[in-house]
């Protein structure tokens, strides 16, 4: 993928920053078998920490601040072994972007063009209120999933470079992320999944979801930087 | 229910609780006119956000300000959501203030709020629906030292918002008048010669609009962000003069 892409008049170069945006997620173990099935297309293959088991994150963000514009996002990332590079394999997960609904238009064109990840059309209202913040995905007015999160206890917030996989359109590429943020939050389960009968919705439930999340969390004031798709 | 509106209006957008309001608004889908004089600071508010729009008006000037809000409803739409966050707080002891930069944080604060509701209301009230959101402060309620300026604006501000509430309770209009502490924004650098702010933890921006939505979904005119704001609210009322005596305690530390 090109470094420095033109999108609706506005120049776009990486590395993409983000200065300022709020972020929650929550982790489910899911029947591994499973995961293997909804991400077989990329040709990655996920990571096993118990026999038998995978990890799913859902997640979703405000960007306030950000190269992208401001927009909301909802993620569906599953915890894969990074594709073997030159021929080491690095021990560390990476995270598999599976789907990842936004609802502006711009950052939809640059994710896809740029890094090829697999950003659609939504309607993602996010809403806090006292403990618990509420996020509900629709498409073309059909209820997708609402997904609560209670707030966890403060942890400390230590930044992390992990990479992100995504593959659109039968081409799987890795982008290097690297997270950092203040306000960090966690706690064991601590969310609560509606699904809906969309597809996305449907996906989810044959890994197994709704259930008691394994664990979930919330940072405040994430900041982060996309570097460079690359083809692997 | 939360807004669901297409159509904000925010003044002081350029920088921020009034920029963070705005791409806030934004990020959910909403179509912004960004008001500001600072041309700049609006530029960034609207790079890279093709549904912000800047405006750049002066908001103490009461022609200007009806001229954008006409071209707001003309260009995009009828304004649904009104944010009145310009402001300024140029700190000081009020006798080594001019009279004439007392007045100034009284133009800007109380009087950019005045132009703007009397711009934008009017039409929020003939379609019945909208919501009012202004800025006050904590200092809308609780005097500081060498912030008299900044704390009769926002006493204005408070007092201009509740007999606008009440005036039209049954508008279909939502009025909240938000009351945070110290925030983390640029105007805290302001305040960098203010005793009391180096004894108070300052809360996220976010926070702070974070708690504006949750008030108005409770249907609350007064919103008091951050832990212990209310209880200061009504310490104030109920018991001023502990107010002055911890006042004094910390000046003292000075």
């Amino acid at each position: 993928m090109s470094s420095a892409i033109e999108i609706q008049g506005h120049e776009v170069t990486v590395p993409v920053r983000v200065r300022d945006a709020n972020a929650w997620f929550a982790t489910f173990v899911v029947d591994a078998a499973a995961a293997q099935d909804l991400i077989d297309y990329s040709g990655l293959e996920v990571t096993q920490p118990l026999p038998g088991r995978a990890f799913v994150s859902l997640g979703f963000v405000r960007y306030f601040d950000s190269d992208l514009g401001p927009y909301h996002e909802v993620a569906v990332a599953v915890l894969v072994r990074p594709a073997s590079r030159r021929g080491r394999r690095s021990k560390i997960g990476a995270a598999f972007i599976h789907q990842l609904p936004v609802n502006q238009s711009f950052t939809l064109e640059v994710g896809r063009t740029m890094w090829g990840f697999p950003k659609w059309m939504a309607d993602i209202a996010i809403e806090t209120r006292g403990r618990v913040a509420t996020c509900t995905l629709r498409h073309e007015g059909e209820h997708v999933l609402t997904l609560s999160l209670s707030r966890g206890v403060p942890v400390p917030s230590k930044g992390s470079s992990v990479d992100a996989y995504s593959c659109l359109d039968g081409v799987t590429r890795r982008t290097p992320w690297a997270i950092d943020g203040s306000g960090t939050r966690m706690r064991p389960g601590g969310a609560t999944l509606v699904l809906g009968d969309h597809p996305m919705a449907k996906e989810l439930r044959a890994l197994g979801l709704p259930k008691r999340a394994f664990t979930s969390g919330s940072i405040d004031t994430m900041r982060a930087t996309f570097d460079a798709a690359e083809v692997v | 229910m939360a807004y669901s509106g297409n159509i904000a209006l925010v003044t002081g957008a350029a920088s921020g609780l009034g920029q963070l309001m705005a791409r806030h608004l934004a990020a959910q889908g909403a179509t912004v006119a960004a008001v500001d004089i600072d041309d700049r600071g609006l530029a960034a508010t609207s790079m890279r956000a093709p549904t912000i729009t800047a405006y750049p008006c002066d908001v103490t000037d009461a022609e200007a300000v009806s001229l954008v809000v006409k071209r707001v409803e003309d260009d995009i739409g009828p304004i649904d959501r009104v944010v009145n966050a310009a402001g300024i707080a140029p700190a000081g002891a009020l006798l080594e203030q001019s009279a004439e930069e007392i007045l100034r944080v009284m133009a800007v604060n109380y009087g950019g709020t005045v132009n703007v509701t009397k711009a934008a209301l009017p039409g929020m009230v003939e379609r019945g629906a909208g919501d009012l959101i202004n800025f006050a402060s904590l200092a809308g309620w609780i005097p500081v030292p060498k912030l008299g300026a900044y704390n009769a604006s926002k006493f204005a501000v408070v007092a201009f918002s509740e007999v606008l509430a009440f005036e039209h309770a049954d508008s279909g209009v939502r009025f909240v008048c938000v009351c945070p502490p110290a925030v983390d924004t640029p105007m805290l650098d302001q305040l960098a010669g203010v005793q009391l702010f180096q004894h108070v933890k300052s809360i996220s921006a976010t926070a702070v609009l974070d708690a504006i939505e949750a008030g108005i979904e409770r249907g609350d005119l007064f919103v008091f962000p951050g832990p212990g704001s209310r209880l200061v609210w009504r310490l104030r009322r109920f018991a001023p003069r502990l107010v002055w005596s911890n006042l004094r305690r910390i000046e003292r530390r000075a």
